[in-house]
């Protein structure tokens, strides 16, 4: 195998692994909804390359939010 | 506020060497039991506050199996989630025994030429419509041929994202990550108009549900 076509390993500690690591965890993991669960977090997602940058999350209302779409599904 | 961090099984002890584990609290049920805290009025929604979650998690992972909850979930009490918890608890448990000694694995099959050539403009409607079903066909061949290549050591796979980059999370038994790096490995040597990143080992962000492989 050439040196070029080696594969690249990286740790789920190294900076180059954050981008699957923020990517699972506002798109992974288990999803709740209902009248009683609250979203805290409604975080935009903007891949630039490998570089990731955040959107500042939306406060969330004082209402309970019942499946409501995010930015991106609109 | 009360910030749901994992689904855990009911006899989940707390380890003494973790702080970050340590200062969480738990509902427990009789099938399965949530992690969470309490974070006051801003529980932060910055990059900063996803890296540390993300790592309360995989430490988690490391006491044995978890099924994350996906980042930003929250109930209004301590009833609710007792509530949540009888509701899902036979699936939860259902699923924490198909990840129970698993670790998720990131494969990223990306383009392998140094400068990718600039996309011919489309002639017509049809032309660009099909240029989308190859590509999308050339896809999904590769993610059926690397499937293949790793089929003896991964339980579960799940495609993620869209066609512009194969993304594969692989559910893989912890006994079989280096049998599986290296399956990954000799698939990558043969495709030599391919580079190949395999990301984790991560707690299994991708396999809460049960599913059909994309």
């Amino acid at each position: 195998m050439s040196a070029e076509h080696a594969v690249e390993h990286v740790g789920a500690g190294e900076d180059l692994a954050l981008v699957d690591l923020l990517d699972r965890l506002i798109d992974g993991g288990v999803v709740l909804t209902g009248d009683i669960i609250l979203s805290v977090a409604d975080v935009d997602l903007v891949y630039l390359g490998l570089r990731l940058v955040l959107a500042p999350a939306r406060e969330v209302s004082e209402s309970i939010r019942l499946g409501q779409k995010s930015p991106q599904e609109k | 506020m009360i910030r749901l961090y994992a689904v855990v099984p009911a006899g989940w002890q707390a380890p003494t060497d973790h702080a970050s584990i340590a200062r969480l609290s738990l509902v427990r049920g009789d099938e399965v039991a949530v992690l969470y805290d309490e974070p006051g009025n801003d529980p932060g929604t910055g990059r900063d506050d996803l890296v540390a979650y993300g790592q309360v998690l995989t430490d988690l992972a490391a006491t044995g199996p978890i099924l994350p909850i996906r980042y930003g979930t929250a109930v209004g009490t301590l009833e609710d989630l007792r509530q949540t918890l009888e509701q899902r608890a036979p699936a939860w448990r259902a699923r924490l025994a198909a990840v129970a000694d698993h670790a998720e694995m990131i494969v990223h099959v990306l383009d392998g030429r140094a400068r990718p050539g600039p996309e011919t403009p489309s002639s017509s409607g049809r032309d660009y419509l099909m240029s989308k079903v190859n590509a999308h066909r050339s896809g999904r061949a590769l993610y059926d041929d690397l499937a293949a290549a790793v089929a003896p050591y991964v339980s579960e796979l799940r495609r993620l994202g869209n066609d512009a980059e194969l993304r594969v999370a692989c559910l893989v038994p912890r006994r079989d990550l280096d049998p599986f790096r290296a399956a990954v490995e000799r698939w990558s040597a043969s495709r030599e108009d391919r580079r190949t990143r395999v990301t984790g080992p991560w707690p299994p962000f991708s396999f809460t549900e049960e599913g059909d492989a994309a």
